[in-house]
C-alpha cells in the first residue's frame, strides 16, 4: 500500500471535511480564474480587433469615442470628416495605408459600414460564401450576423438611421447580400459592410426625397452632423447608372461627400510620435491612437478589477487556512495512528510525508474543480448567450496567467499542509502511545 | 553460538528513568520460539520498556540488541527500518488504522518494514485466525475480538523476529483471552519467531514459556 493510497484513504475517511475543503477552495479558485479568463479574452480581444489600426482620424471630440466608434464600432462618432481628406493623408510620406469608413445605418443592430475592400484585410477576412461587393447597395456580411439573422447570399434588407431598430427605414434603398465573410472573431463578425459610395447614395436619395419637408437637410444617426447632399445627390443619381452596370473601383473616392473617419496605418513606427501630434495640433481634425485609449478604458475599470482580485484573493487565503486547520485537526485526531505508524517502521519522514501529500491532494482536488467550474462556467455563459455578443467568451481557452494562479494556490496549499507535516515529524512516539 | 544465534532479543545493563529510577534490568533474552510473559504492577514501567525495546526511547545506559543488531549503535532513521523488519507489536488499544481495510492493515505493516508486499501471505494469516472473510472491512466494523485477532494478524504480517504484545488479553474474556494468547502462541512459533507478552493477566502465567518479573530482572 503506497503513501498515495494511505493518503486518498484518510482524506476519504473524513469526506464531508475534504470535500468542504475542496469547494472552499474551487471557490477561491473559480472567482480568480474567471477574472484571468475574463481579463485575458477581453484584452486578447480588444488587441485583435485593433490589430493593424495605428491610429484613427476623424472629428474633434473625445478620442475614447472615436476610437470606440472607429475601431470596436461600440459607438457613435463624434461627427464627419470631408472626403478630400482621404487623398491628404495616403498621400502622407508616414501612413502607409489610409482606410476611409463611413456609419451612419444599421440592420437589427448590426452597423452597416461604407469603406473599401481593404478593410476586410485589417482582420485578414475570407469569403466563406458568395463574392466581395463589386455594385452600390451590394453588401458581404459578417458571420455571426448571417448566424444570428440568418441572412445568407441572395436575400436583401433595408437599412435603418442609427443603431437602433426603430430608427427610419431605407426602404427605398435595400442592400443586397453578396457575400459572407468567414468568421474572425472580430468586430468584422457583426458587421455589414458595403462601398463607400452606398452609403453617399443611401444618403443622397434620402436627402432628395426629405427635401420637400426637411429643407433638403438629412440627419445621420448620431445627431450631431448634418448634411446637405440635395445639391450631389443629383450627381449620384446621374452615375448611378452607369456604375450598375459595370464593376465599381470602390477604393475611388469621389470628392465632395463626408465620410466618418480614417483609419491609419504608419509607415514607420516614428510616426506614432510625430503624426498625432501633428494631427491634433494644425489641423481641424483628431487623430486617436487606439492601444493609448483602450489602456486609458482598462485603467479606469482596472480599478473594479482590482477589488475583485483582492476579494478572490482573500477566499483562497481562507480555503488556504482551511485546509491547514483541517489537516491540523486531522493530525491531532490521528496522533495515534500515526505513532502506531513509526511502531510499524514508517520514519518520520514517511510521515512528513503522508500529511504533505494529503494536503496537496486537497489543494491539487480544489485547483481541479475551481479551474473546472471557471471553464465550465464560462463556457455555459458563452452557449447561453449566444452568438449575437461582439466579444465572444469561451470556456475552452486557457489564460497564461493561468500558469502563475495554478502555481501560486499549490504554493499556498504547500505552506498551509507544511506546519501540520512538520508535526507528525517531530511527534514523540512514546509519549504520544502513552497518552490516553 | 546455535543459541546466540536463536535468541532475537537481548538486553544488558539497561537502565531507564525519568525523575526517579524506573527500569533497570541486568540481564533479560528471548529466544526464536520462545514466549516469555513480563509482569509486574502497575506503573512499574512495563510499557516503558517496551519503548525501550522498540528504539521509540533512549536507555540512560545499556545495551538492547534486535536480532544481533545493536540499537545504540544506529540512528534514528536505522532504527526505525529495523523496528519495522524485526519487530511485530500488539497495542494494548490495538489501535488498528482506522481509515484503512482489515488487509490494509496488514499490507501497511509489510510495507513500512521494507519486506515484499505479500498480499497472499496477509491473507493466509488472517485465514488462520479465522477472519478472512473481514478482510475488506473496516475497523470500524469489527468487534473487539475481531479487531484483536487483526492486531495479532498484523504484527505477524511481516515476518518478524520478535513479537512484542502489551496486555494484548486485558479486555478480554477468558475464553477470548485464552483463544488470543494460543493463536499468538502458534503463529509465533510458526513465524519463526519471539513472543514478549507485557501483562499483569494472571491467565496469561499458564499460557507463556516462562514468567519474568520486571522487578525481579534488576
Amino acid at each position: 500500500m503506497s503513501l498515495l493510497r494511505l493518503a486518498l484513504a484518510n482524506l476519504f475517511a473524513s469526506w464531508l471535511t475534504s470535500v468542504v475543503n475542496v469547494l472552499l477552495l474551487a471557490l477561491g479558485t473559480a472567482s480568480i480564474a474567471i477574472l484571468l479568463l475574463a481579463n485575458a479574452q477581453l484584452s486578447s480581444a480588444l488587441s485583435r480587433n485593433a490589430a493593424g489600426i495605428d491610429l484613427v482620424i476623424g472629428a474633434k471630440g473625445s478620442p475614447l469615442q472615436l476610437v470606440l466608434a472607429g475601431v470596436y464600432h461600440a459607438d457613435v462618432p463624434p461627427g464627419n470628416i470631408s472626403s478630400a481628406e482621404i487623398e491628404r493623408w495616403q498621400g502622407h510620406p508616414r501612413i502607409a495605408s489610409a482606410i476611409p469608413l463611413s456609419l451612419g445605418d444599421s440592420f437589427r443592430g448590426f452597423r452597416v459600414i461604407g469603406t473599401v475592400p481593404a478593410f476586410a484585410s485589417l482582420y485578414d477576412a475570407q469569403i466563406a460564401d458568395g463574392r466581395i461587393w463589386r455594385r452600390p447597395f451590394e453588401a458581404v456580411i459578417g458571420s455571426r450576423m448571417a448566424a444570428v439573422t440568418g441572412l445568407a447570399v441572395g436575400d436583401s434588407f433595408a437599412g435603418v438611421h442609427g443603431l437602433s431598430d426603430d430608427g427610419e427605414r431605407h426602404e427605398e434603398s435595400r442592400y443586397q447580400i453578396v457575400g459572407v465573410f468567414e468568421s474572425t472573431n472580430t468586430v468584422l463578425d457583426g458587421l455589414i459592410v458595403t462601398s463607400t459610395e452606398s452609403v453617399w447614395l443611401m444618403h443622397s436619395r434620402h436627402a432628395a426625397e426629405s427635401a420637400p419637408h426637411q429643407d433638403g437637410v438629412a440627419s445621420h444617426d448620431h445627431e450631431a452632423v448634418q448634411h446637405d447632399h440635395e445639391a450631389k445627390a443629383h450627381a449620384h443619381e446621374a452615375k448611378q447608372q452607369e456604375r450598375d452596370q459595370g464593376q465599381l473601383h470602390n477604393s475611388v473616392i469621389r470628392h465632395g461627400d463626408d465620410i466618418t473617419l480614417l483609419l491609419i496605418e504608419f509607415s514607420s513606427p516614428i510616426a506614432a510620435l510625430t503624426l498625432p501630434r501633428e494631427i491634433n495640433a494644425e489641423t481641424n481634425l483628431q487623430a486617436a491612437s487606439p492601444p493609448y485609449e483602450i489602456t486609458r478604458l482598462l485603467q479606469i475599470v482596472g480599478v473594479g478589477l482590482n477589488w475583485l482580485n483582492a476579494f478572490a484573493g482573500s477566499l483562497v487565503i481562507g480555503a488556504a487556512l482551511s485546509i491547514f486547520a483541517a489537516l491540523y485537526a486531522s493530525l491531532r485526531a490521528r496522533r495515534h495512528d500515526l505513532a502506531v505508524m513509526r511502531c510499524l517502521g514508517a520514519t518520520r519522514g514517511e510521515l512528513f510525508n503522508l500529511l504533505f501529500v494529503e494536503g496537496l491532494l486537497l489543494t491539487i482536488a480544489g485547483i481541479g474543480v475551481g479551474l473546472a467550474f471557471a471553464h465550465g462556467g464560462i463556457e455555459l455563459l458563452s452557449v447561453w448567450w449566444g452568438k449575437g455578443q461582439a466579444i465572444s467568451v469561451s470556456g475552452w481557452i486557457w489564460a497564461e496567467s493561468e500558469y502563475v494562479l495554478v502555481f501560486g494556490l499549490l504554493l499556498a496549499g504547500a505552506v498551509a499542509a507544511m506546519l501540520p507535516a512538520w508535526q507528525a515529524y517531530s511527534a514523540d512516539v512514546a509519549r504520544t502511545l502513552s497518552a490516553p | 553460538m546455535t543459541a546466540e544465534k536463536n535468541r532475537v532479543l537481548q538486553v544488558e545493563d539497561l537502565e531507564f528513568h525519568y525523575d526517579q529510577p524506573l527500569i533497570n534490568i541486568a540481564k533479560f533474552d528471548v529466544a526464536r520460539h520462545e514466549c516469555v510473559g513480563l509482569i509486574g504492577p502497575s506503573g512499574c514501567g512495563k510499557t516503558t520498556f517496551i519503548h525501550l525495546i522498540a528504539g521509540l526511547l533512549q536507555p540512560i545506559r545499556g545495551h538492547i540488541q534486535i536480532n544481533g543488531v545493536d540499537l545504540s549503535q544506529l540512528s534514528e532513521r536505522e532504527t526505525d527500518r529495523l523496528r519495522g523488519r524485526y519487530m511485530g507489536v500488539v497495542f494494548q488499544r490495538l489501535h488498528l488504522i482506522p481509515s484503512v481495510s482489515v488487509i490494509d492493515n496488514l499490507l501497511l505493516a509489510q510495507r513500512f518494514s521494507r519486506t515484499k508486499v505479500d498480499r497472499s501471505y496477509a491473507v493466509n494469516l488472517l485465514e488462520e485466525l479465522g477472519i478472512a472473510a473481514l478482510k475488506e472491512k473496516k475497523p470500524s466494523q469489527l468487534s473487539q475480538g475481531q479487531a484483536q485477532r487483526v492486531a495479532i494478524a498484523r504484527s505477524l504480517a511481516h515476518r518478524p523476529a520478535l513479537v512484542v504484545a502489551d496486555e494484548p488479553t486485558s479486555a478480554l474474556d477468558d475464553g477470548n483471552a485464552a483463544d488470543a494468547m494460543r493463536l499468538m502462541r502458534t503463529l509465533t512459533a510458526h513465524a519463526d519467531a519471539g513472543l514478549v507478552i507485557v501483562t499483569h493477566d494472571q491467565r496469561v502465567r499458564r499460557e507463556v514459556d516462562r514468567v519474568v518479573n520486571l522487578g525481579d530482572v534488576a
